[in-house]
């Protein structure tokens, strides 16, 4: 394969940019995020990092929810139980020898197999449309209550106490070691650099997978699941693999959110915690990875700017901007204004692909 | 001509509702077949049957000599069936070149998928419109947009569900062109079809269905002379 043919991969019918000028902006945002720990204090780019850890959750709804229809209300479920799983390997292990990052491996796995065996009996137990979504939220909550309630001292796993409310703490930051065998915490700007490149690996991946077979066939099944299985393909296993790669992607910021505060608690799964990823994906335009990921990145700054101010009030403007989104752009406001900038006619109302009924998780009742 | 659809004492009941009733049918390679019938003779149920939406009280069905009665739909495409239903069904938001590359990825790769797409959308008459999304064609546009899909996918079997309902006479007529030159190049389609002047236009063979049996079966011109054929479309046989 010549490096053309690779590039030629990224781009395709299932994702928004794919000219020149995108990916000449797209290069120099990389740029200069590159260049940010340089110019910037250590808060702001641990606080970028922070943002940069969410958005593999999102990511992975648009996948699930996005590009394949069906709306997960539960990614936080993968996303606290990767956090647990890593905080109580790492502890129970130790950051010594790299171990954090085997404690990574281990709690993506968890999640991924957890997404599975959630995914396999809800898929193939022909669940479908809004059912998926309070099935998926009911784990969700589930889990989360369950956790609550480990307060006491017998609720430990080895080393590792899971302490209630108050949430797991003193969990070890990732580590390497280097070839002398000493210990070499990830951290500050060299977290920061690793979430940034994750991002940049798992953005292109994800556009190399959607702009092939795998993603036609996820879109044809959002568009209308019973011609694609007259087409031949047996859609509950697209269904599924689209659901692990969410769980996976809601795992992975799940452990790293761990690492990155060294803590994880119950109310990062709760509902308000659920309801947030759906928001930062519907607002960006769920059914592009680039509108998804910068959706989220502006929805979780503005977040945070208005949380600083009052949080019950940022939760109100959060709920509000996600209503005004249903109502007057439903294909998300970054697909919005790109579509009005090329002069599209459908403007603000259309989604990417079109003119459409498609108003928020319409596809996913009409099964 | 050896047999490529074998049915064999069909039966479908919902309730106390027998809709198919040990029915037996055969179909042979590059047969052009009609299968006609009036309202609630079992059309559809049979459609159903056979393309695997819905599973049989009893009977068996053999698709090119392999027991398929238990077959999900797409394992029955995978095994070379391929299915227009009745209500177009494409993909509307997304561009008329993506509906049938869709299709025909499964058996082609990238570039072959261009050159077999063009090639189908020229057939159909839609090659102009591959940019449109399929959403916005006209209806009969869509009907055909479905069967370039489920040509693409070179079937050994092509089923299609009332292919003209909602069509002008025009459009029915070039529809019917559209059938006789796919089974010219050898491909054997199973029309069910309740359009006489379609079935007239298209079919050597025809099969009637009545309260869930095969009530005559014969050429068309066999057909249409047929009194009985007559009464029950005119009703007389259930008043009798």
């Amino acid at each position: 394969m010549t490096p053309t043919d690779l590039l030629a991969r990224f781009n395709g019918p299932q994702t928004f940019g794919n000219g020149r000028a995108f990916w000449a902006a797209a290069g120099l945002v990389l740029g200069l995020a590159v260049l940010y720990p340089l110019i910037a204090d250590s808060f702001n780019v641990a606080n970028t990092a922070y943002f940069g850890v969410w958005t593999f959750m999102a990511l992975g709804l648009s996948v699930i929810w996005g590009y394949g229809g069906l709306l997960s209300f539960g990614q936080t479920a993968f996303f606290g139980l990767a956090g647990y799983a890593y905080g109580v390997i790492a502890i129970n292990l130790g950051d010594a020898h790299g171990y954090p990052i085997l404690a990574l491996l281990a709690a993506l796995t968890i999640a991924s197999a957890f997404a599975l065996i959630l995914g396999y009996f809800m898929i193939y137990g022909g669940i479908g449309g809004v059912f998926v979504g309070i099935v998926t939220l009911s784990v969700t909550l589930a889990f989360a209550t369950f956790m609550n309630q480990t307060a006491g001292p017998q609720w430990h796993i080895g080393r590792a106490r899971l302490n209630g409310y108050n949430g797991m703490t003193r969990i070890p930051s990732l580590a390497i070691v280097d070839f002398a065998g000493n210990k070499l915490k990830i951290d500050g700007p060299a977290f920061y650099y690793l979430i940034l490149a994750l991002m940049v690996i798992i953005y292109l991946g994800l556009r190399v997978l959607l702009n092939s077979r795998f993603g036609n066939v996820l879109v044809a099944i959002r568009e209308n699941p019973e011609r694609t299985e007259l087409l031949g393909y047996d859609i509950r296993r697209y269904q599924l693999g689209a659901f692990v790669i969410g769980g996976f992607l809601a795992g992975l910021s799940g452990a790293l959110y761990a690492a990155w505060g060294n803590f994880i608690v119950p109310a990062s799964m709760a509902l308000p915690a659920a309801a947030m990823p759906i928001i930062w994906v519907a607002v960006g335009g769920r059914q592009d990875l680039t509108a998804t990921l910068i959706g989220t990145l502006v929805v979780l700054y503005v977040f945070q700017a208005l949380t600083v101010i009052s949080q019950e009030y940022a939760l109100v403007v959060i709920g509000a901007v996600l209503l005004v989104t249903i109502l007057f752009a439903p294909g998300g406001y970054v697909i919005g204004i790109a579509n009005l900038l090329r002069g599209g006619r459908r403007g603000l109302i259309g989604m990417r692909t079109g003119p459409v009924d498609a108003r928020l998780g319409a596809e996913t009742t009409n099964e | 001509m050896s047999r490529l659809l074998e049915v064999k004492a069909l039966t479908k009941r919902f309730g106390g509702v027998t809709a198919i009733d040990c029915l037996d049918f055969a179909l042979e390679e590059r047969e052009l077949h009609c299968l006609i019938g009036p309202n609630g003779a079992g059309k559809s149920t049979f459609f159903k049957l056979v393309t695997g939406r819905i599973r049989p009280s009893s009977g068996t069905i053999v698709f090119r000599g392999r027991d398929i009665t238990r077959l999900s739909s797409a394992r029955r495409v995978q095994a070379g069936m391929s299915i227009k239903m009745q209500v177009p069904g494409i993909f509307p938001n997304l561009p008329v070149q993506q509906n049938i590359a869709t299709a025909l990825q499964r058996r082609l790769d990238r570039a072959a998928v261009r050159a077999e797409s063009d090639r189908l959308l020229t057939f159909v008459g839609l090659e102009q419109q591959r940019h449109r999304l399929a959403g916005e064609l006209a209806h009969g546009q869509k009907q055909w947009l479905e069967i370039a899909m489920a040509v693409g996918l070179s079937p050994a079997l092509l089923f299609l569900d009332e292919p003209t309902a909602g069509l002008s006479p025009e459009e029915t007529r070039h529809t019917g062109e559209m059938v006789l030159e796919l089974n010219r190049q050898g491909m054997t389609v199973l029309v069910v079809e309740h359009d006489m002047a379609f079935v007239r236009q298209i079919a050597r063979m025809v099969t009637v269905l009545h309260f869930g049996r095969t009530f005559a079966r014969g050429t068309i011109d066999e057909i249409i002379a047929h009194e009985g054929v007559q009464e029950i479309y005119l009703g007389k046989a259930q008043d009798a």
